[in-house]
């Protein structure tokens, strides 16, 4: 089932705006989690609204993005609260959402997940120049969703999109109720609803929409990224390669790392209650700092900068989902993702897992195979021993 | 007295005896285990792998519970329990007593050992001094010889004897004489006259005046060192240890024959490239001689091209044994599968054989790999390795006839003799003090449908000496017997061990998993009601469930063609009934089951109409998430729900039903089990002369069914010889491919030739034809030593087509459980955890664990039940050292350890919400520490601190 909102004052922000403010009169949900400004200020974060009068700050589309909402979707659904939420979700978010449900960190059944195709995101200073050029943001985001919709940009104006959304081989929603389809659309006129799921099919049903259809440019749109994109994924996989391909190039591009752990605090598939390096499986005694010392020569400290990012690497090797938070949260402008991107998109090939793909696909590692990768680990093959 | 620890003597260190000894042990039994050698592990220790593994895997023997209780993780390197005192290079010096009380003396080697038992011969013929010095010296005893009683007296004055053994007649001063005034010289010397028959009164006689024995000429060499020997443990045994044991285990093990000591020794000892199966053993482990290479043992070359012989001291007259050994043709199987797979220098890999004796559910399998893998297996025996021969560069010249009797050669860089299992030196002399029955080559003779008991109550058997035993039965077998201990002790009122960590911890651990004590057994046939009875004689509840109407299963059709077993089925029928801790379902099967292992809650439901019957073993379709059905109707449901703490699956098998298209069945085509029941019920027409044609492997060892059954060669043996008895001249064919008769039932193939039976060998794609119509049967096939095509006449053909199990994948999976890839229960290892699965509550027995014919099912449902009271003697089990455990300040019930667990060990307790790990279950793998990120899993010593220090050291640099 496809429906189709009809564009009100030539603003695609006002209309969806108004689209939520429905759901919380009609009752279809109790409450909207949907990124918003809390004041003034140009930033947004995931707020969860449940009163129809208060969206009139929500930025639905827009390059700001410094909180991923599949953890805070964990948050609002780790036991049952006995209502209805309405979801509104990047990609990249659906599918942090989708890997933490695999990981018991919350439950689907009382969320409806509305996600759209992305309209990409800023790096964090380069967001603060783009809302800083004029008075009035809604102004500046009604320009970008015209601009980024259209047709295949990795920047809008002078602003470079993030290195993460130029290189997302997956700029569509999967796994939601309710995907709205936006690129290639005639969004001044209006925009395009396709249910999923029969919760969304229930969801539509209640807002009384007209029928709609998906915008015709839009599945060629959608090749066109992906070429793009896989060509950008090549060129930074190689950059990669080149810049940490050795131990020492690794602790070169690691070098300005301080251990801040922003990169763990932000990364949506990170859950873990106690994170293994806050615990006394890393504590060191002081001689062991001073052998160290005296074996290399030198410890820079704090130490394990590197071995934090490596264990942090095996750990999201299949989960990571791409969203670029860490680079945008790091402080030493360290470009984390481009690496973790760039590694776990191989090593997931592996396992032939994609992330957020299917709630049925089983994690790799929660997957017990008597015999698996004998060329590595020797099993069954007396002659590699 | 009831509040003593019960306590086993297992003689023997082998594989059986460590087997027994933990057995008892984790029931909480004390153990004394004696072993000759100067360590444990017997045989097995000398084995690099075993098959179908081809690793070693005798450290699954360990404990499933209480693991911390042994402090080694390889068996080969040695034992300990606490319960088990281990006493190596111990002899036994005597034996006493009955079940309840036996009075044991054993003395260590270290202790005084015949060197320390010096022996003076007096005889003026100088034939009998020296045999008796060279028997004596032999055995390590020190010898001296007189010829005269004043040399005697000499020798006597200068040194000390513990022995003196004189002659009576001796010119000069007699023995009796000789007797006094050694005795005067000193007074403790055992004297044993030696005399004529004619003389026997005189040393009677000489016995009245302080002579221990005499000993009549001419002599048996057996019975002058039993002689000695027996004055040798009087002498010593005021040193020995003394204890009291309730019950013993004898598992002394056999021993390899020694291709030098036979007639025909194939130049073992003389060609270096000829070698035993254990020397090759060695040379093959990459922790033997040659390292990681496969050389020769003199010139140090690469070895090639490699031939083993089978049977060398097996199935062979000539050296007295004409019994297979039972394991031979599978090491072979598995040496040359190696040599081939592990060495790509060896170009020619081939094993000589009779009768290739893949027998059992995994063999059949494992030598199509071998075949697979390039390894030529010729049916043939060679004679012999041409005398004088000098092993030259080209290697070992290799001469045998083909099948059609056209000579063959090849060079061989090494040949490898597969020498068989004889019985052990021990056993002859132990079997005779205490009076067991043997067989005619000196194996214990089990009782009949008693597997492991003796002749002697309280003295229970297992392994090699009972005759040439695999792994598999020997394990089995121990298990067993230890069950025998058991219920001796149990009878005598012993108490077992306290479980150290429950009065350590009284109330204090939480960690801990306890188990219902009941079983639940399936399938009422004659394994199920052994398990079910013995498990309900050591105190535990027993609920019994049976699909039809009656006990018995497949007893109840071969009662009559298994001498005795009508009036044994009807004894334990009678006793299943009569026994107020077992109940019977019948008619019955199992719906589903709740709870976690240990805590099981299994609903018991009717079987619905006959028509299901061969089904009803089924569950019922689980409802939605594993929980039952809605049983809200009414109150009136016949269903039982039972809880169990272990599971005993023995639900069996039956004849599989012959899966060749056949002519129209036609009047004369009889299944084994058809001709079996016509057999027994007289009806086999006797119009004479009889005209039998019987074909092996009917849809065995074939894809489909690619295993042996074990049971049909001998059934076909005993068949036809009961048609040669009856009509006599009757003419029986057997169509075959290997003549599965392994161990000592191979006496009934020879007997079966003897008596006249014609045996035809065919290949697969090479079957008979058999055809049928209403005169009778036709069988056309082409003789593989004439070449040409023959043509029989049958009144009856019979098709041996082996045994289908009866298990069903639901009701295996119900418990956690599994089929093997034959449809038989899947076993934690084939080997070396037989009768159990992963989780050691759940376990099987009788056929649909393994074919086998009522010894075996009777050992494995006996084994079984040890396992399942040694397991409800426990009321709570705790994580050891060697089980994972979880930190739950760290954990994020994620779960991911779970789904990761290959055990289901891990669980979520819905009391605590917290993680908790079941130690039964957890074999300590540590996949769940690799999954957790948190390093919440962790598993002792396994930890990620030593991980980091590997990185490091392999970086050389701070990360």
């Amino acid at each position: 089932m496809i429906a189709s909102i009809q564009t009100k004052d030539h603003s695609i922000t006002r209309t969806l705006q108004d689209f939520f403010a429905g759901m919380l009169k009609t009752g279809a949900a109790d409450a909207v989690l949907v990124p918003s400004r809390m004041s003034d200020s140009p930033y947004v974060k995931p707020c969860l609204i449940a009163s129809h009068d208060r969206l009139d700050r929500t930025v639905p589309l827009g390059p700001g993005f410094f909180v991923n909402a599949g953890p805070m979707m964990s948050r609002l659904t780790r036991t049952r609260a006995g209502s209805t939420l309405v979801a509104w979700l990047r990609p990249c978010e659906i599918r942090a959402f989708v890997e933490l449900t695999k990981l018991r960190q919350g439950a689907r059944e009382e969320v409806v997940i509305i996600g759209m195709d992305c309209p990409m995101a800023l790096s964090r200073t380069d967001y603060d120049d783009w809302a800083g050029q004029g008075n009035d943001m809604s102004d500046d985001v009604e320009k970008w969703i015209q601009t980024v919709y259209q047709k295949p940009v990795t920047q809008v104006d002078a602003w470079p999109v993030s290195r993460a959304c130029q290189v997302c081989d997956a700029p569509y929603p999967v796994n939601a109720d309710v995907s709205v389809m936006l690129l290639g659309g005639d969004l001044d006129r209006e925009i395009a609803l396709r249910a999923d799921t029969e919760k969304g099919e229930k969801l539509l049903a209640e807002m009384d929409l007209s029928e709609g259809q998906e915008p015709e440019r839009r599945k060629a749109l959608l090749a066109d990224l992906e070429t793009e994109r896989t060509e950008a994924f090549q060129a930074m996989d190689e950059e990669m390669l080149d810049q940490t391909g050795s131990i020492e190039s690794l602790n070169r591009f690691f070098s300005a790392c301080v251990n801040c752990y922003n990169c763990r605090s932000v990364c949506p598939v990170c859950y873990c209650k106690e994170c293994v390096f806050n615990t006394d499986a890393v504590a060191y005694a002081p001689t062991q700092y001073l052998s160290w010392a005296d074996k290399w020569g030198q410890v820079s400290l704090p130490n394990d900068t590197v071995f934090f990012h490596l264990t942090r690497l095996a750990h999201i090797g299949c989960t990571c989902v791409g969203c670029g938070q860490c680079t945008l949260a790091c402080p030493s402008h360290i470009p984390v993702s481009d690496l973790f991107i760039s590694v776990t998109r191989n090593a997931r090939k592996a396992f032939d897992y994609v992330p957020g793909r299917d709630d049925a696909e089983p994690l790799p590692l929660s997957v017990f195979q008597e015999s698996e990768f004998t060329d590595i680990v020797g099993m069954g093959n007396k002659e590699a021993t | 007295m009831t509040d003593q620890i019960g306590k086993t003597l297992v003689i023997g260190g082998g594989i059986s005896g460590i087997r027994a000894s933990l057995d008892l042990a984790q029931a909480g039994y004390q153990v004394l285990l004696l072993e000759q050698s100067d360590r444990v592990g017997g045989l097995l220790s000398q084995l690099d792998t075993q098959f179908p593994t081809s690793t070693c895997g005798m450290c699954r023997m360990l404990p499933m519970m209480e693991r911390d209780r042994v402090d080694q993780q390889c068996l080969r390197r040695g034992l300990s329990h606490d319960n088990i005192e281990i006493c190596v290079s111990t002899d036994l010096i005597s034996l006493k007593g009955d079940p309840g009380n036996f009075s044991v003396s054993f003395l260590s080697q270290t202790d005084g050992g015949r060197d320390d038992c010096p022996v003076l011969v007096v005889d003026d013929e100088k034939i009998v001094r020296d045999s008796m010095k060279e028997w004596l010296s032999e055995e390590g005893y020190p010898v001296q010889t007189a010829d005269s009683a004043a040399e005697a007296l000499n020798l006597l004055a200068e040194g000390s004897f513990k022995v003196m053994l004189t002659d009576i007649k001796m010119p000069g001063m007699d023995g009796v004489t000789l007797l006094t005034r050694a005795k005067e010289i000193q007074p403790d010397l055992a004297v044993v006259m030696m005399t004529a028959y004619a003389a026997v009164d005189t040393a009677v006689e000489a016995m009245k005046q302080g002579a221990l024995d005499y000993l009549v000429k001419p002599f048996d060499p057996d019975a002058v060192l039993q002689m000695v020997d027996r004055i040798f443990k009087d002498a010593v045994a005021e040193n020995a240890r003394k204890d009291t044991v309730d019950a013993v285990i004898l598992a002394s093990g056999a021993t390899f024959f020694q291709p030098n000591l036979g007639i025909n020794p194939y130049g073992y000892g003389r060609i270096p490239g000829v070698v035993t199966n254990l020397e090759f053993e060695r040379m093959l482990s990459h922790a033997g001689p040659g390292g990681m290479d496969l050389v020769h043992p003199v010139t140090g070359r690469p070895v090639t091209r490699i031939a083993w012989f089978q049977c060398v001291g097996s199935r062979d007259i000539q050296t007295g044994t004409p019994f297979c050994s039972s394991t031979c043709c599978m090491i072979s199987v598995k040496q040359s599968l190696l040599a081939k797979t592990m060495y790509p220098q060896v170009t020619e890999a081939c094993v000589f054989y009779m009768d290739l004796r893949t027998w059992g559910k995994a063999s059949d399998d494992y030598a199509r790999q071998a075949k697979k893998a390039g390894v030529r297996f010729v049916r043939a025996r060679v004679h012999s390795l041409a005398p004088g021969l000098k092993e030259n560069d080209t290697g070992i010249p290799v001469v045998w006839l083909d099948p059609s009797g056209d000579r063959r050669e090849s060079l061989f860089d090494l040949v490898v003799l597969a020498p068989g299992q004889h019985p052990d030196a021990f056993l002859s002399g132990f079997a005779k003090d205490q009076e067991l029955t043997t067989d005619d080559w000196g194996f214990v003779r089990p009782e009949p449908f008693l597997s492991g008991h003796t002749n002697r109550p309280g003295i229970f058997v297992c392994g090699g000496a009972t005759g040439p035993r695999d792994i598999h039965d020997s394990v089995t077998g121990a298990s067993a017997a230890a069950l025998s201990a058991m219920q001796v002790m149990a009878s005598a009122g012993r108490q077992t061990v306290q479980n150290p960590e429950k009065t350590e911890s009284t109330g204090l651990r939480s960690d801990g998993v306890s188990l219902f004590p009941g079983a639940l057994v399936i399938g009422g046939g004659i394994a199920g009601m052994a398990a079910a009875l013995a498990i309900a004689d050591q105190g535990f509840d027993v609920d019994l469930v049976e699909k039809t109407d009656h006990l018995g299963g497949n007893l109840v059709w071969l009662q009559t063609a298994i001498e005795g077993a009508g009036s044994f089925l009807e004894e334990q029928t009678a006793a299943v009934q009569g026994h107020d801790r077992i109940r019977i379902h019948t008619r019955t099967c199992v719906a589903d089951t709740m709870g976690r292992p240990g805590q099981w809650n299994t609903r018991l439901t009717p079987v619905k109409d006959t028509a299901e019957n061969t089904d009803a073993d089924r569950p019922e379709q689980l409802a939605e998430n594993g929980s039952p059905p809605d049983k809200s109707s009414g109150g009136k449901s016949p269903d039982v729900q039972v809880r169990h703490g272990v599971v005993v699956l023995a639900v069996g098998g039956a004849e599989a039903s012959p899966d060749r298209p056949l002519p129209d069945n036609g009047p004369g085509i009889y299944t084994q089990q058809q001709f079996q029941q016509a057999l027994d019920q007289d009806a086999i027409d006797t119009g004479s002369p009889l005209h039998v044609a019987m074909f092996q492997c009917q849809g065995s060892r074939e894809p489909g069914r690619d295993y042996c059954s074990r049971i049909c060669c001998p059934r076909s043996l005993d068949q036809a010889l009961r048609l040669k008895a009856g009509h006599p001249d009757s003419r029986v064919v057997i169509f075959y491919r290997d003549m599965m008769t392994p161990g000592l039932s191979e006496s009934a193939y020879t007997e079966a030739r003897k008596a006249g039976v014609v045996f035809v060998p065919y290949e697969p794609g090479n079957t008979p034809e058999l055809a049928a119509d209403n005169t009778g049967c036709r069988v056309n096939w082409t003789d593989p030593i004439l070449g040409r095509a023959m043509e029989m006449a049958a009144d009856y053909a019979v098709l041996a087509t082996g045994i289908q199990p009866g298990l069903s994948r639901d009701l295996a999976r119900l418990f956690g459980a599994d089929l093997d890839r034959s449809g038989f229960f899947d076993q934690a290892d084939i080997k070396w955890r037989p009768v159990e699965a992963m989780d050691p509550r759940v376990l099987a027995c009788g056929i649909c664990l393994e074919p086998g014919n009522l010894a075996l099912t009777l050992a494995s449902a006996r084994a079984a039940a040890a396992k399942a009271v040694s397991l409800l003697s426990r009321e709570t089990f705790f994580p050891g050292k060697d089980t994972a455990r979880v930190r739950s300040a760290f954990c994020s019930l994620c779960q991911i350890c779970i789904d990761a667990c290959p055990f289901n060990a891990r669980f979520i307790d819905p009391e605590t919400r917290t993680l908790k790990v079941d130690p039964l279950a957890c074999q300590g793998c540590g996949i769940c520490a690799a999954a957790c990120p948190s390093g919440a899993a962790v598993v002792t010593d396994r930890s990620l601190a030593p991980m980091i220090k590997t990185i490091h050291a392999v970086l050389n640099q701070p990360l």
